[in-house]
């Protein structure tokens, strides 16, 4: 609280006059004889000398040691401080505007200068060119106002003239008695490396994906000039073939004989086919590639316009087909639709066994989120083994012979249903018909 | 009355397909003149009067074009939308009769005035309907625009 000399003389001071008030009035009342009170007065003083003695003496001991003590600790926190300066991998720098004062070894390991070297130069001999104002700016004002800690980062220079980064947190600090600039730094040049070397990375990632995409869209730019010229180019030929075949059959007849009217007429059955192949081809393809917008679709109509496309057939084969409407309004596309139902009644009028009438039966299961529109039919039925196969392009279970058709009818079937975000599947059993079914979603999907 | 039969402009570069058309319209009975060209450029001479077509004796003025979208030098497109901006004959009925479905080129062809599209079918015995219900709906049915021919 107070200083020690203070306390010590006030000590002394309170004890005198304590002595003094009573240690006369003590003899007064122990001496009566007034011969022997100057020998008692001899006597005090030199008690009082000797108490004072010693008290002085040991209050000054016990400052002594206290003295001692804390300069122990002083010293013993600046040893661990300097240890831990010493040993940190964090540089420090002290400077006093500018001019460097204090640094640590990691100081010096980072700018490869000694620290006699370092103690004779300014801070900001040490900072890339591109960052030396803003800590010239920097130093200068916390001479003026110490503002408080700030953090950035900079590029500094080494002795052997690397460029190194580093993160900077500077603050102000009492050295020497005096205020100064303390800057902790510690090297991120590997992490900027890094962090340049992802940029980098992702910037040639972008780029492969725009190109990517580029090229992707290139080739379905080809596709669709492909398709575009299958659909054109391909079907003239085809269609002087067909037609001209027919010409000879017709105009030409009496100069044929039976081989070559048949010659002539399996040509053209065969120039029908590649024309139903490549339009089979294009409508899955336009599938794969069009556009397709879903809203509300009434299944009566897409049956109605599907039966409608096959109305030679049934007429031909008398065939019976009992449709359980009304049917349900489901989310899709009517045009993809009426291909889809429009493909299954074909094959359900197709494949039947000879001289059997095709039965088919169509109906619909609505479940809450979904309906399902189921078509049996009591043709040849498929053997479970083939059944994952059937919805894929160009497989065929029979040869051309016994059920003409392209392979690309069920392909079509799978890949619309599944555009509409359907399902699609079939039960059946060999020799007991077939039920294909699509399942709808009745509610649009955000 | 011969000269009252509207003349039918076949815009079409494939010779067969000129010759199945012809085979089609015979069968169809169709007696109206068939004039030819095989590219847009011939196309937009013949309907101009340019050259030898300006004899409109021996090259009338068509009464209906069946215009083919693939032709070379100049496309059924570019033919049509030359057409629709030609004074005096922007007009004229065009059907187009081409080998693609593709949506892009229906629309297109909509786009630029065209007032049919029809897909040339691979079966003959589809193209000699489609013709009869051409000869019958454009050429009997259709009450046509005035055109150059019937002043010439």
């Amino acid at each position: 609280m107070k200083s020690p000399p203070l306390k010590i003389a006030l000590i002394y001071l309170i004890f005198s006059i304590a002595w003094i008030l009573f240690s006369d009035r003590v003899l007064m009342l122990m001496v009566t004889d007034m011969q022997h009170l100057a020998d008692w007065q001899t006597i005090k003083g030199i008690v009082f000398v000797l108490i004072t003695a010693v008290l002085i003496f040991w209050l000054l001991q016990r400052e002594l040691a206290a003295t001692r003590y804390a300069n122990a600790t002083l010293q013993l926190q600046e040893k661990r401080l300097r240890k831990i300066t010493d040993t940190i991998s964090v540089a420090v720098f002290i400077h006093r505007g500018g001019r460097l004062r204090y640094v640590n070894p990691q100081a010096v390991a980072y700018s490869g200068y000694s620290e006699a070297a370092l103690l004779n130069m300014d801070l900001w001999d040490l900072v890339h060119p591109d960052y030396r104002a803003m800590v010239m700016d920097r130093s200068q004002a916390r001479l003026y106002d110490p503002g408080g800690r700030a953090r950035y980062e900079l590029k500094m220079i080494t002795r052997p003239g690397e460029a190194r980064w580093l993160e900077v947190t500077a603050d102000t600090i009492d050295f020497e008695g005096e205020p100064a600039g303390l800057a902790t730094a510690y090297d991120i040049t590997e992490r900027k490396r890094a962090e340049t070397a992802l940029r980098q990375l992702n910037e040639e990632l972008e780029a492969r994906v725009a190109h990517r995409t580029a090229d992707l869209q290139a080739t379905n730019q080809e596709l669709e000039a492909f398709s575009y010229s299958v659909s054109h180019d391909l079907r003239a030929p085809l269609r002087a073939i067909q037609g001209f075949t027919q010409a000879l059959l017709e105009d030409n007849a009496d100069q044929l004989d039976a081989s070559g009217r048949d010659f002539a007429e399996r040509i053209h059955a065969a120039a029908n086919r590649l024309d139903g192949l490549i339009q089979d081809l294009l409508a899955y393809s336009r599938l794969s590639r069009g556009e397709i917008r879903l809203k509300p679709v009434k299944l009566d109509s897409v049956l109605a316009e599907a039966l409608a496309q096959h109305d030679t057939e049934i007429t031909d084969t008398a065939a019976k087909i009992d449709v359980a409407s009304p049917l349900p309004e489901v989310i899709g596309h009517h045009a993809t639709l009426v291909q889809v139902v429009s493909n299954l009644l074909s094959n359900a009028l197709k494949f039947v066994p000879p001289g059997v009438v095709p039965q088919i039966r169509i109906q619909a299961e609505a479940s809450p989120d979904h309906v399902k529109l189921m078509i049996a039919d009591n043709g040849i039925g498929i053997d479970p083994a083939h059944q994952q196969r059937i919805f894929h392009v160009f497989e065929r279970l029979h040869g051309i012979e016994t059920y003409p058709g392209t392979g690309i009818g069920l392909a079509i079937v799978n890949k619309g249903v599944m555009r509409l975000g359907g399902e699609v599947g079939v039960r059946s059993a060999l020799g007991h018909g077939s039920e294909f079914w699509i399942e709808l979603p009745i509610k649009g999907r955000a | 009355m011969e000269t009252t039969l509207g003349t039918l402009l076949l815009v079409e570069d494939d010779p067969n397909d000129v010759m199945l058309f012809r085979r089609a319209k015979d069968k169809a009975k169709l007696a109206n003149p068939l004039q030819v060209v095989s590219d847009g450029e011939m196309a937009i001479a013949y309907l101009r009067g340019e050259g030898h077509y300006a004899d409109r004796a021996a090259y009338p003025f068509p009464t209906l074009m069946l215009l083919d979208l693939k032709l070379p030098r100049k496309s059924g497109l570019e033919v049509l939308e030359w057409l629709r901006q030609a004074q005096g004959i922007h007009r004229l009925p065009v059907v187009v009769m081409t080998s693609s479905k593709e949506s892009a080129d229906v629309g297109k062809a909509y786009d630029l005035g065209a007032n049919s599209y029809l897909v040339k079918p691979v079966a003959f015995d589809t193209l000699l309907a489609m013709v009869r219900a051409l000869g019958m709906y454009w050429l009997i049915l259709n009450e046509n625009p005035e055109l150059p021919n019937e002043d010439s």
